[in-house]
């Protein structure tokens, strides 16, 4: 946006935050270029725009409660890293709002997202400006040696489209990340979303449709494509977030372990336990109907 | 279209060096010239060449350190009889900075495969001439391929557009800066290619120039790719150091701005509209038939689509390049 835009977008966040508004979005660490942007084209009056309008949706449809956020490092470089869910990804949005809803300073969730959006308009300049780039490991790693706070779903597009069936059954993880935490010594902060899975559930897939969208899969979902596009409004189920104890892979493994394929496999395979753990718990707290709090330690 | 004009000048190193600069008319070759004739602390000889007559503004240059000789290096007897030529012995060159090589897809008659042939019958005539030390090669950046999962900052390594489908000028600058590149290991002559950004910059003819240059600026709605563009005098300082440093391979050439493409739009103050690719490409047509732009958007369109961010570390770290001047225009 430009200057005049941008004012207009302060003046609309002054009038519904008041002051306070304008200090938390002033608050949030950002490497400005000299244009209000950052060099992959985050803008942060795009994002504080974007979440007074998400968190409508955070608040009120998905009630989002969360826990654990002393986990999360308010400075510095660090990744989350969590399952994915709900054919369309609620659970990324979700989690970004509640880092600006709950954090002080507010902190900007840099996700790192398939990069099929980017080729539609709008669409990718729009995850541009809310500070998600294409999954590239170039692009990771950049963010990273810019201290930045970076959101990783290791399951790929994998989670997301999981039949209803495979609910909470994480998927294998990809290793990149890891091999990147290892070489740059970044601090890995599990997270397990609940919730998220029931929104849209999966009764079969149409793939070879799908890829004649330009998209991974066609799902089908009681709603969808019965309803048309309508079919695709998730369901207001209640979205429970729990960010674990960072787990401080490089000081237990040596840079170079980044290049020993089995090294890197075992520990994403230990990070994956440690995610299924957390949404195992959080499941049972959900049945017994207590607190997420359990599910953070 | 303008820089703010920073202080400070580049080291000098212990020799001198003579150097011929091809495309010597070009704006930016005029400026090199120009630059290299007055450091005459580092620059012996400067032997531009050039498609036109002697212009005027290379008059007053003396001849004890200044030639100047019309060449068309697509033409292979006119570029034999340069190297054969008595003043190209007497200059005894030790470096070479070919700019003359389609800066832009207008205003050529000959097929752009004329002019890669030129340029690798030119670099064979360099490899073979034992004074040539350094031969420096201006591409650019719309050599690298841009998709939506390409990262945000390119390095040198990055994929070049080999896309089959490309058109025919791009694939020609891609051709050449292979040619360049294929020959680094000649063991003899340093190769140095340059690829700068989008160049900004007075009577410039880039892409993006030409594009903002435009009485209204057409962009493709829904995509605002972020940008890294060059100022012309940011390419001289790169050119120059390329000469004065020991250095061999390829190089990221960009400025210290970086904003999106919408953001330089408001920068030149012309008018902007945003309309889909397909109406954009029919209108601008039309704007190049009536004379309102010389932005040829026939010519690969993807860098109005995705970022392209030059990572210049590696000028930074090994020729000691520093972008300085930022873009202003007016």
């Amino acid at each position: 946006m430009n200057s005049r835009t941008r004012a207009r977008v302060r003046k609309i966040i002054r009038a519904l935050d008041g002051p306070r508004g304008i200090e938390r979005l002033e608050s949030m660490i950002f490497d400005d270029e000299g244009f209000g942007f950052d060099r992959f084209g985050f803008e942060r009056e795009s994002l504080y725009a974007s979440y007074v309008v998400a968190r409508q949706l955070y608040r009120r449809w998905f009630r989002a409660e969360s826990t654990g956020h002393e986990h999360i490092p308010r400075t510095g470089r660090a990744i989350l890293a969590g399952n994915h869910s709900g054919t369309l990804p609620f659970d990324g949005g979700m989690l970004v709002v509640d880092l600006i809803e709950k954090l002080e300073p507010p902190r900007p969730l840099r996700s790192i997202v398939d990069h099929f959006a980017f080729a539609l308009p709008y669409v990718g300049k729009f995850m541009y400006r809310t500070g998600q780039v294409p999954g590239t490991p170039r692009n990771f790693r950049d963010l990273l040696e810019r201290e930045q706070l970076v959101l990783v779903f290791p399951e790929g597009t994998k989670g997301i489209i999981k039949p209803y069936s495979e609910r909470y059954q994480l998927r294998p993880f990809n290793v990149g990340f890891v091999e990147i935490a290892l070489e740059l010594e970044v601090p890995i902060v599990p997270f397990a979303v609940i919730g998220a899975e029931e929104q849209a559930p999966i009764l079969f897939q149409l793939p070879g449709l799908g890829k004649r969208f330009g998209m991974p899969t066609f799902p089908v979902t009681p709603t969808f494509p019965l309803l048309g596009l309508a079919g695709l409004i998730p369901y207001p189920v209640k979205y429970r977030i729990a960010y674990g104890e960072p787990l401080l892979i490089h000081r237990e493994y040596p840079k170079e372990a980044a290049r020993d394929p089995d090294v890197v496999r075992a520990i994403s395979e230990k990070i994956r336990s440690r995610v299924q753990g957390m949404i195992d718990l959080g499941l049972e707290l959900r049945k017994s109907g207590g607190s997420l709090v359990g599910a953070s330690q | 279209m303008s820089a703010d004009r920073p202080s400070g000048g580049i080291a000098a190193v212990p020799r001198q060096f003579r150097v011929l600069v091809t495309g010597a008319n070009t704006s930016i070759g005029r400026s090199l010239v120009h630059e290299l004739y007055r450091d005459p602390a580092n620059i012996e000889y400067v032997f531009a060449v050039g498609t036109d007559e002697q212009p005027y503004y290379f008059r007053d240059y003396h001849r004890d350190r200044f030639g100047y000789r019309v060449v068309n290096l697509n033409k292979p007897r006119q570029s034999k009889e340069l190297f054969m030529s008595e003043p190209f012995k007497r200059a005894r060159i030790d470096t070479i900075v070919h700019l003359a090589f389609l800066p832009t897809p207008n205003g050529t008659s000959e097929p752009f495969d004329v002019a890669v042939e030129g340029t690798r019958q030119f670099l064979g005539q360099c490899l073979e001439t034992p004074t040539i030390e350094k031969f420096i090669f201006n591409s650019g950046s719309l050599v690298y391929k841009l998709r939506p999962w390409t990262s945000c900052c390119i390095e040198e390594d990055s994929e070049l557009n080999f896309d089959p489908g490309v058109d025919p000028w791009t694939r020609a600058r891609v051709d050449a800066d292979m040619l360049c590149r294929a020959k680094m290991d000649n063991g003899r002559m340093r190769i140095i290619v340059l690829r700068p950004s989008p160049i900004i910059g007075r009577n410039i003819s880039s892409h993006l120039n030409n594009f903002l240059d435009s009485y209204v600026v057409t962009r493709i709605a829904g995509f605002d790719p972020m940008m890294r563009p060059v100022h012309s005098s940011d390419v001289r300082k790169a050119l120059k150091l390329a000469i004065l440093r020991e250095a061999q391979g390829v190089f990221n050439v960009a400025g210290p701005d970086i904003a999106p493409l919408s953001e330089f739009c408001r920068l030149s103050g012309r008018p902007s509209i945003s309309m889909p690719f397909r109406v954009l490409k029919r209108l601008n047509r039309l704007q190049r038939a009536v004379g309102l732009t010389t932005c040829n958007l026939d010519v690969e369109p993807t860098w109005l689509k995705y970022s392209c961010i030059l990572d210049t570390r590696k000028i930074e770290k090994k020729l000691g390049f520093e972008p300085e001047y930022h873009i202003k225009f007016g």
